[in-house]
């Protein structure tokens, strides 16, 4: 293990979303047994009460969970030093079998947390607690990804041996060899970029589309939701050539580093930002017709609709600016 | 109409100096009365007032305000039923030292979004009606025991409560002043406001405006129900 600061905060913040995530899993599964607003019994009082705290402390944890999927990336960019062979995330990552799994997981848990907090503010603008039950089962379901995210993580980070010697980026992230990222550095950027612009114009004229007339909200969260696997295979396939200017360095964690304005940063947010606001929102549609979330939900689902757009955008300008504003051109690929 | 529905209240629960101050109370009190609850020291009185006003949760049972339950209102909305329900007249006044008698008065209103010329003008009626026009802006340190309760009666009233609840109003006034308090208490009622009074002072409970009295003790409303 190598003891760095970012590390340490890693491990230490897993252990503690961890534990509070078992906690309110084991209160979650009190209230699904025993919940009931019509009692005025000691024990539905007592849920009642305690649902406030475990609520709050989630909020938190989950909050934490996902800002910690970009302290994982930034420590495993500025580690990449120490190991012979990386040169960027994508080599520290590859110093054992547990670097990508955790990345893989940390960006489901951001989505899963994401939509557990809007669930979750939701709930708390109703008086009659109208999503109480659901909110915790999806709790209950979050847990064990939460958990593996901390047992992999802490493998990983456990298993970093610096005498091991790494592949780095070129090779992982190159056309001609095998696997799920060479695979995805293999897409014909063409159709990338069309399927890339293609989902976004979808998804930012649907977002609109709901914005303005409260329609098609399952259409525009499906977008979003689906803009964010389209994005990061854009991303290896064409978008991340316009970073380097190569033809054949398609590594999506180069862009992280401060040779390129940290620009990687600034593509992961609003991605990340765009697919939890898009599918939070879509998560909405069903508790739209629940008498006390009638004002609530077309509401939130507007900010969030807001939110989406906002994120998408930026990141579309983003690509098109850089697409424009580079000398490199795409010519015969 | 304040419905309560098997009402136990337990402080420390599972310590060693775990206190039921209420126990299993169940009663309905129509709108518009004076009712006072009687008792020893210790005998849930306050207690009661605290969970029917909201501002203390039950350990189990349920409280309803004109067939609204509130005891599983979440805080944010309990809040406003605090606000817009209830107007509270503490034992203990809980003025804020420090501040005018008017600013005190205005208090609870300021989250209301009234401008702020609005509440000064209601909050000086209401000064005015308990005859402290010349106290408006003296701190409330300076004020005496009577004027410091009708400052606090002021108070309750501002935001134009449906229910006014008093806690033992009159254990820091002398006869006089006791009196002055049961009068405007008379005033409220006149103007079809429920008032829910704590007190062991026989002036109160043996007040000819007081339509119902509940005589409590060791937590328990003690039955049969005595008119007075």
């Amino acid at each position: 293990m190598i003891l760095n600061p970012a590390v340490i905060a890693l491990i230490t913040g897993a252990a503690a979303v961890t534990l509070m995530t078992v906690y309110a899993a084991f209160h979650g599964s009190r209230i699904l047994a025993g919940w009931d607003l019509e009692s005025g019994s000691e024990l539905q009082l007592a849920l009642e009460k305690k649902t406030y705290l475990v609520s709050t402390l989630m909020a938190y944890a989950l909050a934490f969970q996902i800002v910690s999927f970009f302290l994982f990336v930034f420590t495993a960019d500025d580690l990449n030093r120490l190991f012979v062979g990386a040169m960027c995330a994508a080599g520290t990552l590859n110093v054992n079998a547990y670097g990508y799994p955790v990345v893989v997981l940390k960006i489901v848990n951001c989505l899963l947390a994401g939509v557990w907090l809007v669930i979750n503010y939701t709930d708390n603008r109703a008086f009659d607690y109208p999503l109480i039950k659901k909110k915790y089962a999806l709790l209950l379901a979050i847990t064990p990804f939460v958990l593996g995210e901390a047992v992999l993580q802490g493998a990983y980070f456990l298993n970093l041996k610096a005498n091991v010697i790494t592949s780095c980026c070129g090779s992982l992230f190159s056309a001609g060899e095998e696997g799920v990222a060479a695979g995805l550095s293999a897409l014909p950027p063409v159709p990338m970029a069309a399927a890339f612009f293609g989902i976004m114009a979808l998804t930012l004229a649907s977002g609109a589309y709901f914005f303005f007339k409260g329609k098609g909200a399952a259409l525009f969260s499906f977008s979003a939701a689906a803009a964010l696997p389209v994005s990061v295979a854009a991303l290896i396939s064409f978008i991340s050539l316009y970073f380097y200017e190569l033809p054949t360095h398609h590594c999506p964690f180069c862009v992280l580093q401060g040779e390129y304005h940290y620009a990687g940063y600034r593509i992961y947010v609003t991605l990340i930002g765009g697919g939890i606001a898009g599918t939070s929102m879509g998560a909405l549609v069903p508790f739209r017709t629940v008498p006390s979330l009638k004002q609530v939900v077309p509401r939130v689902q507007r900010s969030l609709a807001k939110a989406a757009l906002a994120f998408y955008s930026v990141l579309t300008v983003a690509v098109v600016a850089r697409i424009l504003f580079t000398d490199f051109v795409l010519t015969g690929y | 109409m304040i419905e309560l529905k098997n009402i136990t209240k337990i402080f420390n629960r599972n310590r060693p100096d775990e206190c039921v101050a209420l126990e299993d109370v169940s009663l309905s009190l129509n709108s518009g009365n004076v009712t006072v609850f009687k008792g020893p020291s210790g005998s849930g009185k306050t207690t009661l007032l605290s969970v029917i006003g909201a501002m203390a949760k039950p350990t189990s049972g349920r409280v309803f305000v004109d067939g609204r339950e509130i005891t599983s209102l979440p805080e944010r909305f309990l809040t406003e039923i605090r606000r817009k329900t209830f107007g509270f007249i503490f034992q203990q006044f809980h003025l804020i030292r420090g501040i005018s008698a008017l600013e005190n008065v205005m208090l609870p209103a300021l989250t209301s979004g009234e401008t702020h010329a609005s509440l000064r003008g209601r909050a000086l009626e209401l000064l005015d009606m308990f005859g402290l026009s010349g106290k408006t802006a003296g701190k409330v340190e300076w004020l005496s025991g009577g004027e410091a309760q009708r400052v606090t009666i002021a108070r309750a009233l501002m935001n134009d409560p449906d229910v006014v609840i008093a806690d033992e109003p009159t254990a820091h006034l002398d006869t006089a002043l006791s009196k002055d308090f049961l009068e405007i208490m008379a005033r409220l009622n006149d103007k079809k406001k429920s008032i829910l009074i704590a007190s062991h002072d026989p002036m109160i409970y043996e007040s000819p405006i007081v339509e119902r009295v509940f005589e409590m003790r060791d937590g328990k409303i003690l039955s049969p129900e005595r008119p007075s």
